[in-house]
Parts: C-alpha cells; structure tokens; sequence
C-alpha cells in the first residue's frame, strides 16, 4: 500500500496525521462537524437565464424534489439532518423537518402525499408524510441507498444500492420491500421511461474504481437487460419524454453521453467544463440543465439535440444537485455556500 | 468517453474501495482530490473502532498501513487489517458528501 505522497515525496506520518485533521475541517459531513454556513438553494428562472432567488436551507444540501403541482421544493440537508420545504410562491422556506442519519437523494410520489429519503448512514429509506411532517417508516435496504426514483403511476418506489449493488423495489402501499433486483454494478441514477415500463439505471464498478454500464429494467418482469458500458464513471441520467434518448454525466473522462436508445453503439459525447452534480431536462425534451460542483461551479444550458452550450449561470461555492420545476419554468441548484 | 454495447453477461462484482492503489501511480492530483482522500482515510481509521467484529484492528494499525507501517505484524495478521480496513473503508465512504465522492470517483476513473 503506497504511503500518502505529494509531488511524488512521500509524507511523514505526523504530517500526514495533520493533513487529515485539516481535511476533516474543510470536508462536510466527515467525522468532525462542519463549520455553519450560510447555504443556500438557488432559483435560476429559465426564460431569463437569471437567477431570481438564493434561499438559505439547511447545512449541505444535496438531493432535491419539486411536488408535480409546482408548488413546493423538498431540499435534504445532509449535515442538519432535515428537510426543507421550500415554497415555491415565496421562496421561504416554509418548513424544516428533522430525519434521521444522512440525508441524500429524494424522491415524491405523484400525488405529492409521501416523501422518500434515502439515508446513507442506517441505510433505509425513510417514508415522510407531506402533510403533516411525520415520517411513518424506515425501510430497511439491502445497502446503501445511492438513488431514489418512481414510477409514473406512483405504484412502485425504486431504490438504487450499493454494496450489494441492486434496485430494491419498494411498495408505498405496504412500505415493504417487495422484491430486490441484482444489478451489474452499483447503481448511481435511476429513471423511468413515461410510461412506467421501464427503469433506467447508470452504474458504477466500485470494485474497479471506473466504468459502468447503462441497464434497462423491466418493471413487469423485473429482469435486466444491457444497454451501453462505459469505461468512465456514469453518474447522473435523465431519459428524454420520447423514450427515445438517455443523457448520462460522467467522472473520469468528465462529460455528457446523448444515448439513442434504439442505437445505443452511437452515442454522442459532449464535454463538460467542470465535475458534474446533476442533469435534468426541460420538459419538451429540448435542452438539459447541468449542475457542475467544481471548477467551475454553475449551471450550464445545452442543446438536447445538437449537444451546443446555449447559456450558462455562475453559482458560488460548490453545487450539489439540480431539480426542475414540473413546468420548465424553473432550475433549482442546491449548493454549499464555500468551495472545496 | 468510450463506450461500447454491452456483453449480455451480468457480472456480480465484490465492492471493495481498498486497495487504493491507484493513488501514487494516476495523474497528479489536485488540493480538493488530495483533501478528499486524506478525509476519507482518517475517516477509515476512526471509524473501525465502532465496526462489528472489528477483530481488535484499531485506528493507528488502519493509518499505519497506508503508510506502509505494517512490517512489524505477521502476515496473517497484516491480512487482518487489511481486510478490516476495507469495511473501515466502505463505512467511511457511504457517509462522505457527494462532492468528495465525485472527486475520488473522478480521480481514480481517469488515472488509467
């Protein structure tokens, strides 16, 4: 096992051990705890390209859920332990809701009645009720909960984990687990196709430390079939209102993959200035909002079908993840207030 | 990017973030990569205390083997640590922010 190095000297132990104490201070949500800081989401009108509002939420916000009415913006704060609740008339929060260990990925159901939260630390998803706040379970998972996405119909919540490396269905009805799917690797991003037929999922080999895959499962027979691998590191996936396309983030060689999912060998990549957060589309499928966290950290406009940068809005500190207002009216960036 | 269509053969693989062998051999690392790994050690090395079936491995023998300090142990017992210390590893990792992850995952994915 190599010892710490830098410019290729190796470290003495004593200052290695400072290092990390150091490391532990900037980083969030690593042992020691993060120092306050003024947080915020930020509120990017989409005909405008402006950024209309920053909304101070909790420590570190990661994942994000627009309700499908518009009305509300769930944001989870991994360093608090809580969820905002963002109304989006007012861009208040309007709400802060406790929940328990590290809050990541969120994800609502149709009607907007349940909330689902993926919690790394105890490794469940944690069911709140939306009306009144309450969680009503903790679900445990068969690992660590990586993404979070459901089924159009809101008949079926899926779960991508990793360490064992699956998608566990779980049923709002019962708040039960209902059935496990192996996966190749471990699941980064999960999205259905519109119809609910199908459950796209971006992997990752974490045996490897690169490559991926893009798979197809199917949500009758719960088999999986392959799509695309990547000698990268899939990330965030969106899939396009057609069915048609996939659009896939990547580490390692950083950029973004347009998929035609008829024709998957053909694939387009288009590179990205900075380490990608998150991805989403418009609604009409025409242009993608890509959050990218570091160097630089903004938001960039690009074309859904020719891959051109069309506009792009500089964030501060370090975004986190991106979500979109049901009616494209809207980007919300979730981001760290400082840069890493 | 490459990417090719894949093989129908579903492959299950050991998650495993040990060793990080990479780490001396890749591409010269940035302040924030350098910072996120360091975390994610030390991070490793505090939390084997708190695992299950821990088989007595502390945090100073997790820190020591990434400074290749290990030489005074048996082998078997070297083994020990090592294999205890990637569940450190695994622990430490599922608690790091999405940010630090990206870093390391970008790191490591470009560094062959």
């Amino acid at each position: 096992m190599p010892a710490l190095a830098i410019a290729g000297r190796p470290v003495p132990r004593s200052l290695a051990a400072l290092l990390a104490v150091a490391a532990l201070a900037v980083l969030p949500g690593v042992g020691t705890a993060a120092a306050t800081r003024a947080d915020t989401v930020s509120v990017i009108d989409t005909a405008s390209g402006a950024l209309v509002a920053r909304v101070p939420v909790g420590q570190l916000p990661v994942g994000l859920a627009v309700a499908a009415d518009g009305s509300h913006v769930y944001v989870s704060n991994r360093d608090s332990a809580s969820i905002s609740v963002l109304e989006t008339a007012s861009n208040t929060v309007v709400a802060t809701l406790p929940v328990p260990g590290v809050p990541e990925a969120l994800a609502l159901l149709p009607d907007g009645s349940r909330l689902y939260v993926a919690d790394r630390k105890n490794a469940t998803a944690v069911v709140l009720d939306t009306a009144s706040g309450r969680l009503i379970a903790s679900v445990a998972l068969d690992g660590v909960p990586e993404a979070l996405a459901v089924a159009p119909d809101g008949s079926m919540v899926y779960v991508g984990t990793s360490a064992r490396d699956a998608v566990d269905l779980l049923d709002p009805t019962t708040n039960a687990i209902s059935s496990v799917v192996a996966m190749p690797a471990a699941p980064q991003s999960l999205a259905s196709s519109t119809d609910g037929s199908s459950l796209y999922v971006a992997t990752y080999d974490t045996h490897a430390r690169r490559g991926g895959s893009l798979v197809v499962l199917n949500a009758v027979t719960d088999s999986i079939s392959p799509v695309l691998t990547f000698d990268t590191a899939p990330q965030a996936l969106v899939v396009a209102p057609d069915n048609r396309r996939a659009f896939v983030t990547h580490l390692g060689s950083v950029g973004l993959s347009f998929v035609d999912l008829a024709a998957p060998g053909s694939a387009m990549d288009v590179p990205l200035a900075g380490l990608p957060a998150g991805l989403v589309l418009v609604p009409d499928g025409s242009s993608l909002y890509v959050a990218t966290g570091v160097a630089p950290s903004q938001v960039t406009t690009i074309d859904a079908t020719t891959g051109q940068v069309t506009a792009g809005v500089a964030l501060d500190g370090t975004a986190q993840g991106v979500a979109m207002a049901p009616d494209g009216s809207r980007v919300y960036v979730a981001h760290r207030s400082d840069g890493l | 990017m490459r990417h090719r269509t894949v093989l129908p053969a579903v492959i299950l693989v050991l998650v495993s973030l040990v060793p990080f062998a990479a780490y001396a051999q890749g591409p010269s690392m940035d302040g924030p990569t350098q910072a996120a790994l360091t975390a994610l050690r030390a991070n490793a090395a505090g939390m084997v205390g708190s695992l299950s079936n821990n088989k007595g491995v502390s945090g100073d023998q997790v820190s020591a083997s990434y400074d290749d300090q290990l030489k005074d142990l048996s082998s078997q017992r070297s083994n020990t640590v090592m294999v205890v210390k990637v569940r450190a590893e695994q622990a430490a990792w599922s608690q790091m922010d999405p940010t630090s992850r990206a870093l390391i995952k970008n790191y490591f994915a470009a560094a062959h």
